[in-house]
C-alpha cells in the first residue's frame, strides 16, 4: 500500500518538476544555448571569421558573469557555404541540440535555403552577416538581420558615387553569382529612380578569374566618372591592378566584403589606393580606440586568427542579442526575446557604423554605412566624396 | 583596341600554355591526365609564400626550392599513389588525381585558411609600350619562359636519345623493360618533372593571380581547353592552344560579352571534340582503354 | 516450398520504413539525403559501371532533373507527380543527347566533353534567369501527392523510400533482362557483341537514357529535399561526390551504390566537429579505396557469401 503512495508521490513530483521546466528548449537555470553557424570551411571560409567574432563576444560576456544570471553556451556548426550542409546544420541545432536561439549565416543562398524550416520552427534566428535583402523581405516574426543588406549597400554605394562633383557616368562591374547580383540589381534601381541614370558600362567578372582586360577596356571605353565594384577581395584587387595598367584611373568603390588594408597589400601600390573607396560597416577603422574593445575581444578568444573587418562584422549582432536578452529579463522565454528585439530602437552596438533599428514590420536592422578610404597613408571614414581632401 | 586585346590575350594565354605544357608532357609519357595539375601549381605558390614569410628566404632561392620540393612531391605521388594502380582502368587513375587535388586543397586550406594572400612581383620594371599597346613585364617573362620550355622539351623528346627511350617506354612498356629500361623509375622522374613545371608556372603566375586554395581550378579548365584545341599529346599544340585560348577569351569578352569569358573554354572543348577530336595539330593517340 | 530468401527484400523495406517514428528532424533529413544520393549513385553506376563509359555528365543530369522539377513546380505551379515525371523524361532525353558523342569518343575525350557540357549547363542556369531565376535560386513550393502533404521531412522519407525501391527494382530487372546483358556485353567487347547481333550504338544510347531517367528522378528528390535550387549545387565538387559514391560503393554494384550513399552522407555529418579536416578525410578515403579496395564496399560485402548473388548483376 505504501508503495502505491510512494509511486504516486514520485509521479506527482516528476510532473511538477517537469512543469517547472516546461520552458523553451535551450534554457536551463544557468545557461542559454545559442546555435552559431557559418562557413567555417570551404571557399567562403574567410567570411566565417564573423562567427568566430560572435562567439568571442559571448565568451567575453560569460567571463563577466553572463546575462541575468545565465551563461551562454555556444554550439558551433559549419555550413561550408553549401545549402544542403547548411540545412543539416540548422536542423541539428534545432532538433538535436535544441538551442534557444540561432545566430549565424554568412552565405545568403544557404540562409535562404534554411529559412523556411527555421520560420516554421519558431526558433528566434538572428542572421550573422548574410546580406541579401530577401532574407527579411517579407518579414518573418522570428528572423532578424543585423548587417546592412546588399540592397542597402548597393544604394549607399550609388549615393556615395553621386556625391562626387559632376558625376554622371557610372560604370558597374560585378560577379554574376547570387551575391554579386544582390548588390548590382538594387544599385541599378537606385541609379535610375533617384538620379535618372543608367550605367555607361555594366560588365561581369567571374570569381576565380585572373584577368580583367576585356572588362577594364570596356569600362575605359565608356569613359566613366566612377566605377562601382560588386566583387570579392581577390577579384577586386586584380581589377584595380589591371585598371591601373591600362590607364583607367577613376575612383572606384568596393563592397562590404572588401577589407581595404588587405586590398592595399595585394595591390601593392599606394597611388592606386588613392582612388579606392570601400563601403565600411564598422564604426571606426581597425586600430582606432573607438572599436578597440571588440578588436581585443576577437584577438583574445581567437589567437592566431588574422583579424580584419569580416571578423568584426557579426559582433554588432551579438551585442544586440545580449541587449535583447537583458531586456527580456531573468524570466526568459523565446516570445519575450523576440518582443525585445522587435522593440530595439536606435541601439548603438558600439562596433557598427549605424545604430540598429527594429520594429515588428522591419527586421533589416542596419540602414546605412560609412565609406573608408586612404588619405595619405591613414585610413579615414567619410560619408561624402568631398569629405576627403586628397 | 584589337591589338591590345590580342597582346593581352597572348600574355594570358602563355599562362594556360605553360600549365598545358606540363600536363601534356605527363600525358605523352604516362597516358595519365593529371586532374591535380592546377593544385600542384597552387601548392608551389604556397610553398614559396611559406618560405618567403616564415623563413625569410630570398625570392630566387625560394623559387628554386619550390621547384625542388614539387619535383620530390611529384615523384612521391607517382610512387605511392599512381604506381600501385597503374594497371587499373583509366577511370581509377583519373579519380586518383582528382582525390590528390582535393587532398592538396584541403592541406593548404588547413594551413592558411580561406584568406587571400599575395606574393610580391618578381619583376618590377615598367610595362613596355608598343605604340598604344601595353605589355606588362610579367607577360613578357611568362611568354619567354613558355617558349623556352617548349623548345627545350621538343628537343629533348624528339631529338635526343632520352626522347627515344621515352617513346619506347610509352609505346611498349614491356618491350622497354626487356631491353633494360627502368620504366617505373622513368615514370617517377617524369611525374617529378611535370610537377616541377607546375612549380615554374606557379612562380611566374602567382604574383599576378593572388594566392588562395581554389586558385588552381580555373587555370586547369583553360589548360584542358588548350590541350584539346591543340591536340592531346602534342607539345607545340598545347602551347599554340593555350595562346589561342587566351586571345579567344579576350576577344569574346570584349566584342561579345564579358559573360562569355567563363564558358569560352567549354565551348571550344565541345566544338573541337565533336568535330575534330584530334585538335588542330594532334594525331589520333592510341589510348589504353 | 517458397524460398525464404525471397522475403528478404520486402522485410528490408518494412524495416526501412520504421525510422521516421523515432528519429528527430535532423536525423530524418540525413536519411532523406542518403536516399537521394543512393538514387544518384545507381544512375551513375549504370553509365560508369555497367556500360563502362567514362562520362562525367552526372552532375549535369542531376541539375537538369532538379531544375525541371523546380521550374514545373515553382514557376508553373504543377503538382509534384507531373513534375517528377517530366524531370525523368527531360533528363532521359538529355542522356540521349549526351550518348551521341559517346558513340564516337573514347575514354578521356568523352570525359572532358561531358565535363564541359555540365559546366555549360551550369552557366545556362546562371544566365537564363528568365527561366531559372539565375543565381538567386529557385524556390520549390510545398508539394503534395494524391492529397497527402509532402511538407514534412517524414512524409518525404516515405516517398523517397518508395522511389528508391522502385529505381532499385526497375534497374535490377532491367540489368537481368536481355537489354542489361547487352549493355554489359558491349562494355566487355564491342566487336564480339556486334558479331552476336547486338547493336552497340543503340545499346549505349539506351544505357545513357536510362541513366538520365534515374538521375533525373534523383534530381527531383533533391529539389524536394532542399526546397530551393541554386546553380552552384551542380558544379564540379558535386560531380566528385557522385564519383566517390560510385567508386567507394563499388563500381557495377547496385547495392554498393546504396552503401556508398550511406557512408558518404553519414560520414561528413559525424565529422562535423572536426572542422577543416573534411576535405582531407574525404580525399584520403577515396585514395584508400582506390588503392586497397578497388571494388569498393560491395567488394567488402561480397565476402559475405549470402549477399554475393545480390551484389553484382553484370
Amino acid at each position: 500500500m505504501r508503495m502505491r503512495w510512494l509511486a504516486l508521490g514520485a509521479i506527482l513530483a516528476i510532473c511538477l518538476s517537469g512543469g517547472a521546466q516546461a520552458a523553451d528548449p535551450g534554457l536551463t537555470k544557468n545557461s542559454i544555448k545559442i546555435g552559431v553557424f557559418g562557413p567555417l570551411t570551404g571557399p567562403a571560409a574567410a567570411f566565417g571569421k564573423a562567427q568566430l567574432g560572435i562567439r568571442a563576444v559571448y565568451d567575453d560576456l560569460n567571463e563577466h558573469g553572463g546575462i541575468n544570471g545565465r551563461k551562454i553556451e555556444v554550439v558551433l556548426e559549419d555550413t561550408a557555404c553549401d545549402p544542403a550542409k547548411g540545412i543539416a546544420a540548422s536542423k541539428k541545432l534545432i532538433a538535436q541540440d535544441q538551442v534557444f536561439l540561432l545566430h549565424g549565416g554568412s552565405c545568403s543562398n544557404v540562409v535562404m535555403a534554411l529559412k523556411p524550416d527555421v520560420i516554421a520552427s519558431g526558433v528566434p534566428y538572428v542572421v550573422a552577416t548574410a546580406a541579401n535583402a530577401s532574407i527579411t523581405d517579407p518579414v518573418a516574426p522570428n528572423v532578424f538581420q543585423t548587417v546592412a543588406t546588399t540592397a542597402t549597400m548597393g544604394r549607399t554605394m550609388v549615393d556615395f558615387a553621386m556625391t562626387k562633383p559632376d558625376a554622371k557616368r557610372i560604370a558597374v562591374i560585378s560577379h554574376s553569382d547570387e551575391w554579386g547580383k544582390s548588390g548590382h540589381d538594387p544599385a541599378l534601381v537606385e541609379l535610375k529612380t533617384k538620379f535618372d541614370l543608367t550605367p555607361v558600362a555594366d560588365v561581369t567578372f567571374e570569381r576565380g578569374s585572373i584577368n580583367a582586360t576585356p572588362q577594364v577596356l570596356q569600362i575605359k571605353n565608356a569613359n566613366p566618372d566612377f566605377v562601382l565594384a560588386f566583387l570579392y577581395p581577390a577579384e577586386y584587387a586584380i581589377f584595380l591592378r589591371e585598371a591601373s595598367k591600362y590607364g583607367l584611373n577613376v575612383p572606384s568603390m568596393g563592397s562590404q566584403a572588401i577589407s581595404i588594408q588587405d586590398t592595399a597589400q595585394q595591390v601593392g601600390n599606394p597611388a592606386i589606393m588613392k582612388n579606392v573607396y570601400v563601403f565600411y560597416p564598422l564604426a571606426a577603422q581597425i586600430g582606432d580606440a573607438k572599436i578597440a574593445r571588440w578588436v581585443d575581444i576577437f584577438t583574445k578568444y581567437n589567437p592566431g586568427v588574422r583579424l580584419e573587418s569580416n571578423g568584426l562584422l557579426g559582433m554588432g549582432g551579438a551585442e544586440a542579442v545580449i541587449e535583447a536578452l537583458r531586456q527580456a529579463g531573468p524570466d526568459l522565454t523565446r516570445a519575450k526575446f523576440l518582443a525585445a528585439l522587435d522593440n530595439l530602437h536606435n541601439f548603438d552596438t558600439g562596433i557598427l557604423a549605424a545604430p540598429l533599428e527594429f520594429s515588428p514590420t522591419h527586421h533589416a536592422g542596419m540602414n546605412g554605412g560609412a565609406t573608408i578610404t586612404y588619405v595619405g597613408d591613414k585610413l579615414v571614414l567619410i560619408h561624402k566624396f568631398t569629405d576627403a581632401q586628397k | 583596341m584589337l591589338a591590345q586585346l590580342v597582346v593581352s590575350g597572348i600574355g594570358q594565354g602563355s599562362i594556360y600554355a605553360l600549365v598545358a605544357l606540363g600536363m601534356t608532357i605527363l600525358f605523352r609519357v604516362t597516358t595519365v591526365v593529371n586532374f591535380a595539375h592546377g593544385e600542384l601549381f597552387m601548392f608551389s605558390a604556397f610553398v614559396i609564400y611559406l618560405l618567403l614569410n616564415a623563413f625569410d628566404v630570398p625570392y630566387l632561392l625560394a623559387a628554386l626550392a619550390a621547384i625542388l620540393v614539387l619535383f620530390v612531391l611529384g615523384s612521391v605521388v607517382e610512387r605511392v599513389l599512381m604506381r600501385p594502380i597503374r594497371h587499373a582502368p583509366h577511370m581509377a587513375l583519373a579519380m586518383m588525381t582528382v582525390a590528390l587535388s582535393y587532398l592538396l586543397r584541403g592541406v593548404v586550406r588547413m594551413g592558411w585558411g580561406g584568406d587571400v594572400r599575395s606574393l610580391p612581383p618578381m619583376f618590377t620594371f615598367d610595362p613596355v609600350m608598343l605604340g598604344t599597346v601595353v605589355l606588362a613585364a610579367q607577360d613578357i617573362v611568362t611568354i619567354g619562359a613558355t617558349l623556352l620550355l617548349v623548345a627545350g622539351f621538343f628537343v629533348l623528346l624528339q631529338r635526343s636519345r632520352f626522347g627515344k627511350l621515352a617513346q619506347a617506354a610509352t609505346d611498349s612498356p614491356r618491350g622497354a623493360a626487356l631491353i633494360g629500361l627502368n620504366v617505373p623509375g622513368f615514370h617517377r622522374t617524369m611525374w617529378g618533372v611535370a610537377a616541377a613545371m607546375a612549380a615554374i608556372a606557379g612562380i611566374l603566375v602567382a604574383p599576378v593571380t593572388l594566392l588562395y586554395p581554389d586558385m588552381g581550378a580555373q587555370v586547369l579548365v583553360r589548360a584542358f581547353a588548350a590541350m584539346t584545341l591543340g591536340g592531346f599529346g602534342n607539345l607545340g599544340g598545347a602551347v599554340a592552344g593555350g595562346l589561342l585560348m587566351g586571345v579567344l577569351e579576350q576577344l569574346a569578352g570584349f566584342y561579345v560579352s564579358t559573360a562569355m569569358i567563363d564558358i569560352a573554354s567549354y565551348i571550344v572543348i565541345i566544338v573541337v571534340l565533336l568535330s575534330r577530336p584530334a585538335g588542330l595539330f594532334g594525331r589520333v593517340e592510341r589510348v589504353r582503354v | 516450398m517458397s524460398d525464404p530468401r525471397r522475403l528478404l527484400w520486402p522485410a528490408l523495406l518494412i524495416l526501412a520504413a520504421l525510422p521516421p517514428f523515432f528519429v528527430n528532424d535532423y536525423v530524418q533529413y540525413i536519411l532523406n539525403s542518403i536516399l537521394v544520393y543512393a538514387v544518384v549513385a545507381i544512375g551513375f553506376n549504370i553509365v560508369l559501371g555497367y556500360a563502362g563509359q567514362l562520362a562525367f555528365a552526372n552532375a549535369a543530369f542531376f541539375g537538369v532533373g532538379a531544375y525541371t522539377t523546380a521550374i514545373c513546380m515553382g514557376r508553373w505551379h504543377w503538382p509534384f507527380l507531373p513534375a517528377l515525371l517530366s524531370a525523368a523524361l527531360v533528363t532521359a532525353l538529355v542522356g540521349l543527347v549526351v550518348s551521341l558523342p559517346a558513340l564516337r569518343l573514347r575514354a578521356y575525350y568523352l570525359a572532358i566533353v561531358t565535363l564541359a557540357f555540365g559546366e555549360l549547363l551550369r552557366w545556362g542556369y546562371i544566365h537564363a534567369d528568365w527561366l531559372t531565376l539565375g543565381s538567386s535560386g529557385l524556390p520549390v513550393p510545398a508539394a503534395s501527392m494524391f492529397g497527402i502533404s509532402l511538407a514534412s521531412d517524414r512524409a518525404r522519407y516515405w516517398l523517397f523510400l518508395c522511389l528508391t525501391a522502385l529505381v532499385l527494382w526497375g534497374s535490377a530487372n532491367l540489368l537481368r533482362s536481355r537489354f542489361g546483358r547487352a549493355v554489359v556485353a558491349v562494355r566487355e567487347n564491342e566487336s564480339a557483341a556486334a558479331a552476336m547481333g547486338i547493336a552497340p550504338a543503340l545499346t549505349k544510347i539506351g544505357a545513357f537514357a536510362w541513366s538520365g531517367c534515374v538521375v533525373g528522378i534523383a534530381g527531383a528528390m533533391f529539389a524536394l529535399l532542399l526546397g530551393r535550387i541554386n546553380p552552384e549545387s551542380f558544379d564540379l565538387s558535386q560531380l566528385l561526390l557522385h564519383f566517390s559514391l560510385v567508386m567507394i560503393g563499388g563500381l557495377g554494384s547496385l547495392v554498393g551504390s546504396v552503401a556508398g550513399a550511406v557512408v558518404l552522407t553519414a560520414a561528413p555529418e559525424l565529422l562535423r566537429n572536426v572542422a577543416g579536416l573534411e576535405e582531407i578525410v574525404f580525399s584520403l578515403l577515396l585514395i584508400g579505396v582506390l588503392l586497397f579496395m578497388p571494388k569498393g564496399l560491395a567488394g567488402l560485402l561480397s565476402r559475405v557469401a549470402v549477399l554475393r548473388e545480390h551484389l553484382y548483376l553484370g
